[in-house]
Formats: structure tokens, C-alpha cells, sequence
């Protein structure tokens, strides 16, 4: 790893620290500002500690390794063993990545968002259906069975069983 | 022990259409989104969570439970016959399944799998049905220090298997103080921004599926694990159906491997943090060092396939004992499983037997069941699986994305429970990509408030804190006993580390 590449990563890493540490500390001093605060602040004294603790250690680590992959560590990033336990335990092998996912995801974060807001102000109906139809389209599929008769198919099963069948009253909007 | 009165009264709340009915579509949902790479046992527990809203209690829980059996199930076929595990817990049943598959032998391997499976849920259900009075016979001895000091415990763990303590310490303890926002017993009102809605408490099943579910799909985005090219290599024919039973029966033919791979998973299963894919993990390594097949482990040895499958489907029932009886989710989808429980106003626990024991033995036999199900089940999605590993993620993610939303709006029909689930999608989706541990937040979400509640109640009791309280109480100096040992790890990974670095710095 060069040296900006590893500046960077190291960057994010600690602005996302910071980020929970920043909540933890606004919490932990607004709990601290409230009446009964012995009481309050049993659990969240100690934990608020741990915290703050792990954060400054953590950021102290990742600064070091920081300075060090600007020289080559073969080490860091684990041989490709057969290990099985290895292998297993990581959770999440990382597959092979699409060169669309940025695309995709924000393709995905956008519509998502936008079909929440519409939500109930459109409707179930139309907004559940503009919102399958447009994102399995951004997605990348040009078929017009996956594209229109899918998502009309599944808006039209969901509202059929919930809202006719359970009567839960879905969101409502201008349309349907 | 077993009272059998309870029992009886709970294998006879099952004899209900309704009930066998929602066992039945549980378990073909869990086998069939199992089979779908990508979409893990947690996200597909997830997405039912809202559907069980309506129904009866003891029907939503065994929907429930049958997806994770069923579950656990499916994400081996895939991990058989494309080398792409459904689930974490199938890595280690691909490692000699897919080699099977390459030899032509994948739906032998398939019925390895299912016959195993099927026999790994069976003795962790009876595992369970045993050992649960037993368990809660001990929990019901524990007051607010200890109900205290088994919340610390279930944290601990997990914060020790993960490889960065400092990034699990850092998960554990922000779940915790998110899980203690809302109204106290006290009075106060503590991190709710103004929100009226989060009085009581960060709503958990929005967060839940926003954590486990909502954020798994921007994972699923990443891959291309469309199974496209894969997938058509799959052989279809007639001889399939032959190849299959073969497998099946002939897993019976090593009842001691059965025998022993259950028992880990099971044992495995029980410890918080460990779940299915640990138990697979031990249960393959012991396998290989007791067969004498051993040194074939590896290259397509049916053996290899059972010792996973058998453990990692009984680990299901030490998780289970784990979560009913103390509480505590061993992992993800026992964590979900516990959100299934809060709708319908139960909470997992020691009182949970005592109010409700004819519907926690039918949950528990239900499993039992389920095994027998899984049978049949198992060998029919089997025969059609080449179709199901092939549903692109172009249409899947956008549909779990609309049924993750309708869902948690149609719990409580606020359009709030949506916001907050979107917020801890976010949230999910940053600490993935920073390789947090999930379920560290998720189990300081859900213990939060049973720490925060059990400590104050401690500290009303006593009228202080100090360690004497923790000290004088036998119960309490004997879980302090098992929090120290559940440390042991962490210490010898910290001064392995560190001598470690102090070799390379002499060196």
C-alpha cells in the first residue's frame, strides 16, 4: 500500500471513530446534565469510558500502522492460506467487486430515499410500484417482464392481501 | 426435569393446521432465500418479522424458528453446488461439497447434506427440550446483580471473537447507550432529540431490520454473485433424483460422525458470539482428525459435508436454549428471533418459562418436527435448486428493499419506524464497511436497557454499588468466575501480540 491510499483509509477510519465517539459524548453529557444524575448515569458512566478509552487506543493504532505501510508489510493483509478457520471466520469473504457499484449504490440510496418522502404523499400503490420499476431498471435489467409486469405484479399482490384482505390501512397519498 | 404435562400440552397446541401450515411455508422460505447467495438467514428472518405481526403467538414463533432451520439448511446448497455459500455458516460445508459437485457427485452431496442437516436439528432440538428446564431452574435463582453480570457476560464474548477487541468494545458500548434512549423507570428522559416517538426506546424491530437486513442489500449490491455462469454448469437429469437418496441414506452409515458433529454444534451453538459457523468450523477439524478418510477432507469427502451440516444445523439448538432461557441472542438471527418475540408481547427469559411453558415446549418440539420436515423439504428444493441459485440480485434487492419498508411501516403504521429504520441502515452499512461487529450494537441495543434496569436495581437494593455486592452473592462470584474465563482469550491474544512485536522489535 502506497502512502496516500493508506492516509486515506486511515483518515476515514477515524472520522467514523469520531463520529461514535462524538454521539457517545454528546449523550453521555446530556444524561449527565439531568436531575438524578448518580442514578442516570450507573450504566452509562462506565460504558461512556470504555468508549473513550477504545477510541483514543484505537486511533493511536491506526495512526502507527499508518506510518508503517508507507513501507511495504507483506503480513497486513493475511496470506491466502487454506485455513480453514480463517477462511470461515471472516464473515464476509469479499467477493469479487462490481466496478458498478458506486453507480448502483447510489442509484439505490436515491431511489430509496425518494420513495420513503413519497411514501404518503403519492400513495402506496403508485410510489411502491415507481420505485421497483425505476430501480430494477437503474439496476441494470432492460426487460420488460422484470421491469413493469414484476413490480406490478408484487404492488398489486401486497396491496391486494394487506390493505383489501387485512385491511391495514397502507399509506395514502394524491393517488393511490 | 421435562414436565411432561407441558409437553404434552405443547406438542397439542401444534396439532393446528394454521400452525403446521406456517411451519411448513417457514421452512421452505428459510431453505429457498437460504439457497439465494446473499440473502442470510438474519436478513430472511428480518423480512418476515412485520408479516407475523397478525398472527397467533406460537404461529409466528414457529414460522420463525422453521426459517432459521430451514435456513441453515439452504445456504449449503449453494455453497455445494457453486462454491457460494448462502450464509457464512455453509463455508465449510462447500469445502468438500463443491469439489463433490465438481466430480459429479453434487446431488449426492445435496443428500448428505439434508440427511445431516435434518439429524443435527433433531438432537439440538432434544438437547433443547432437556436442557431448557435445567437452565431456567438455575436463571430463576438469579437476581438484578446477576441478570447484570450474564448481560456483561453475553458482551464480553462476543467482543473477544472478533478480531479488533477495541472495534467490538467500541460496537458493544455504543449499542448499549443507543438501547438505554428513551423515558427511565425514574422518570427522566434521556437521548430522545425531541422525538415523543423514542420515549420508549429506540424502536427495536425498525432498528433490527435497518441493522441486519436493510444494510445486508447495499452489501449484496456489491457483488456479483448473479450466479449466472456459475450456476449453468449445474447438471440437471434424471439420475439426479437416484444421486440424491443415495447421499441421504447414506449419511445414516455414520451415526458416531452424526453423533459427535451434533454434540459440538450444539455445545458450540450455546456460547454467545459462537454460532453455526464456529460450530462447523470445530466439528470439521475434530471430524478430520477422528476419520480415517481424514487426509481426503478437502477434495470431495462426504464426511467433511456431514461434520458441517450436522453441526452447524444443531447449533440452532443451543442458541435457542441460550436465548429462551437467559435472554441473550447468541448471534444475528437469534437477536431477530428476539424482535419475533417482543411483537407478539413475550420476552425471552426465565419468567417466559414460568408464565408460558406449553407454548415454549411447543416452539421447542415444533424443532422437533421441523427435523422430520426438513427431510422431505430439503430433498424437494434440492431437486429444483439449480433454478433458485439463479434469481438475479437486480430484482431481488429491490424487492426485499420494498418488503423491508412496507414491513416496518405495517408494524405500528408510523411512517417514523420507517425513518429509524433507514437511520440504522446507514448506521449498519458504515460499520459493515469500517468491519465493526453488527451484532456487538445489536446486543448492547437489546441488553441496554436490561443492564441499565438491572443495575439501578441493584444499586436501589444496596443503596450503593461496590464490588462487595458482586462479591458476596455465591451465584454473582460465580458468573464474575465465568466473565473472567470468557476473558481468557482476549488475554492470550493481547500478550501473544504483544510479545509478538516485541520479538519483531529485537529481531
Amino acid at each position: 500500500m502506497g502512502l496516500m491510499p493508506a492516509i486515506k483509509k486511515v483518515t476515514a477510519e477515524i472520522v467514523v471513530l469520531l463520529l461514535i465517539f462524538g454521539y457517545s459524548a454528546y449523550y453521555y453529557f446530556e444524561v449527565s446534565a439531568l436531575p438524578s444524575r448518580t442514578i442516570n448515569l450507573l450504566l452509562i458512566q462506565p460504558v461512556f469510558m470504555v468508549i473513550a478509552i477504545s477510541t483514543i487506543a484505537l486511533i493511536l493504532i491506526k495512526v502507527r500502522e499508518a506510518l508503517r505501510s508507507s513501507v511495504p508489510i507483506e503480513s497486513t493483509q493475511g496470506s491466502p492460506t487454506n485455513d480453514v478457520t480463517a477462511t470461515a471466520l471472516s464473515e464476509s469473504p469479499d467477493g469479487p467487486v462490481d466496478p458498478d457499484f458506486i453507480k448502483n449504490g447510489i442509484a439505490f440510496a436515491i431511489c430509496t430515499l425518494a420513495y420513503v418522502l413519497l411514501l404518503d404523499r403519492l400513495g402506496f400503490v403508485s410510489s411502491s410500484f415507481l420505485y421497483l420499476s425505476i430501480l430494477i431498471y437503474l439496476l441494470g435489467s432492460r426487460s420488460f417482464w422484470l421491469t413493469i409486469v414484476l413490480p406490478a405484479a408484487v404492488v398489486g399482490f401486497l396491496y391486494v392481501t394487506m390493505a383489501i384482505l387485512l385491511r391495514f390501512p397502507m399509506p395514502q397519498g394524491m393517488l393511490i | 426435569m421435562v414436565e411432561f404435562s407441558s409437553l404434552w400440552a405443547g406438542v397439542s397446541l401444534l396439532a393446528d393446521w394454521q400452525v403446521i401450515l406456517m411451519m411448513v411455508l417457514g421452512l421452505l422460505f428459510g431453505i429457498i432465500t437460504g439457497a439465494i447467495p446473499g440473502f442470510s438467514t438474519p436478513l430472511a428472518i428480518s423480512v418476515m418479522l412485520p408479516v407475523t405481526f397478525s398472527m397467533e403467538p406460537l404461529a409466528a414463533i414457529v414460522f420463525l424458528t422453521c426459517i432459521y432451520a430451514g435456513g441453515n439448511f439452504g445456504s449449503s446448497i449453494s455453497a455445494i453446488l457453486i462454491n457460494i455459500p448462502g450464509s457464512p455458516q455453509a463455508i465449510v460445508t462447500g469445502l468438500d461439497g463443491y469439489p463433490m459437485t465438481r466430480q459429479g457427485r453434487g446431488n449426492e452431496a445435496l443428500g448428505f447434506a439434508v440427511a445431516s442437516s435434518a439429524v443435527g436439528n433433531l438432537i439440538g432440538a432434544i438437547f433443547l427440550i432437556l436442557i431448557m428446564p435445567l437452565l431456567v431452574k438455575f436463571a430463576l435463582s438469579f437476581g438484578p446483580p446477576e441478570l447484570f453480570l450474564v448481560g456483561v457476560i453475553g458482551l464480553t464474548v462476543i467482543a473477544s471473537l472478533h478480531k479488533s477487541f477495541l472495534k467490538a468494545a467500541i460496537a458493544g458500548g455504543f449499542g448499549v447507550l443507543l438501547g438505554t434512549i428513551g423515558m427511565t423507570s425514574a422518570g427522566s428522559t434521556r437521548g430522545t432529540l425531541g422525538f415523543y416517538e423514542l420515549l420508549d426506546g429506540i424502536p427495536l424491530i425498525p432498528a433490527l431490520i435497518g441493522l441486519i437486513g436493510f444494510s445486508e442489500l447495499f452489501l449484496m449490491l456489491q457483488r456479483t454473485y448473479v450466479a449466472g455462469s456459475a450456476a449453468s454448469n449445474v447438471s440437471q437429469g434424471r439420475q439426479d433424483l437416484s444421486q440424491l437418496l443415495r447421499g441421504f441414506k447414506q449419511t445414516f452409515r455414520h451415526p458416531f460422525t452424526l453423533i459427535r458433529a451434533s454434540t459440538i454444534g450444539v455445545l458450540i451453538g450455546g456460547l454467545p458470539g459462537a454460532g453455526g459457523t464456529v460450530a462447523s468450523v470445530v466439528s470439521y477439524n475434530e471430524g478430520r482428525r477422528y476419520s480415517k478418510n481424514g487426509a481426503n477432507f478437502g477434495n470431495g469427502e462426504p464426511e467433511g459435508v456431514i461434520n458441517a451440516e450436522a453441526a452447524n444445523n444443531a447449533s440452532e439448538g443451543g442458541a435457542l436454549a441460550l436465548m429462551l432461557s437467559l435472554g441473550i441472542p447468541g448471534g444475528l438471527a437469534t437477536a431477530v428471533l428476539i424482535g419475533g418475540f417482543m411483537l407478539q408481547g413475550l420476552i425471552p427469559g426465565p419468567r417466559l418459562f414460568l408464565d408460558n411453558p406449553a407454548l415454549l415446549y411447543g416452539v421447542m418440539s415444533a424443532q422437533v418436527f421441523a427435523s422430520f420436515m426438513l427431510l422431505f423439504f430439503g430433498l424437494l428444493v434440492s431437486f429444483y435448486a439449480a433454478k433458485i441459485i439463479q434469481v438475479p440480485t437486480v430484482v431481488l434487492i429491490p424487492l426485499i428493499a420494498l418488503f423491508s419498508i412496507i414491513g416496518t411501516y405495517a408494524v405500528k403504521l408510523l411512517m417514523f419506524d420507517v425513518y429509524i429504520m433507514l437511520v440504522f441502515a446507514v448506521v449498519g452499512i458504515v460499520l459493515r464497511k469500517f468491519d465493526y461487529p453488527l451484532i456487538a450494537v445489536i446486543l448492547g441495543l437489546i441488553l441496554g436497557p436490561i443492564l441499565d434496569g438491572q443495575l439501578m436495581r441493584t444499586y436501589q437494593g444496596a443503596g450503593e454499588l461496590s464490588l462487595s455486592i458482586f462479591l458476596n452473592r455465591p451465584m454473582s462470584l460465580l458468573l464474575l468466575g465465568i466473565l473472567a474465563i470468557s476473558l481468557l482469550p482476549l488475554v492470550v491474544r493481547l500478550v501473544r501480540g504483544y510479545l509478538k512485536q516485541k520479538e519483531a522489535v529485537n529481531g
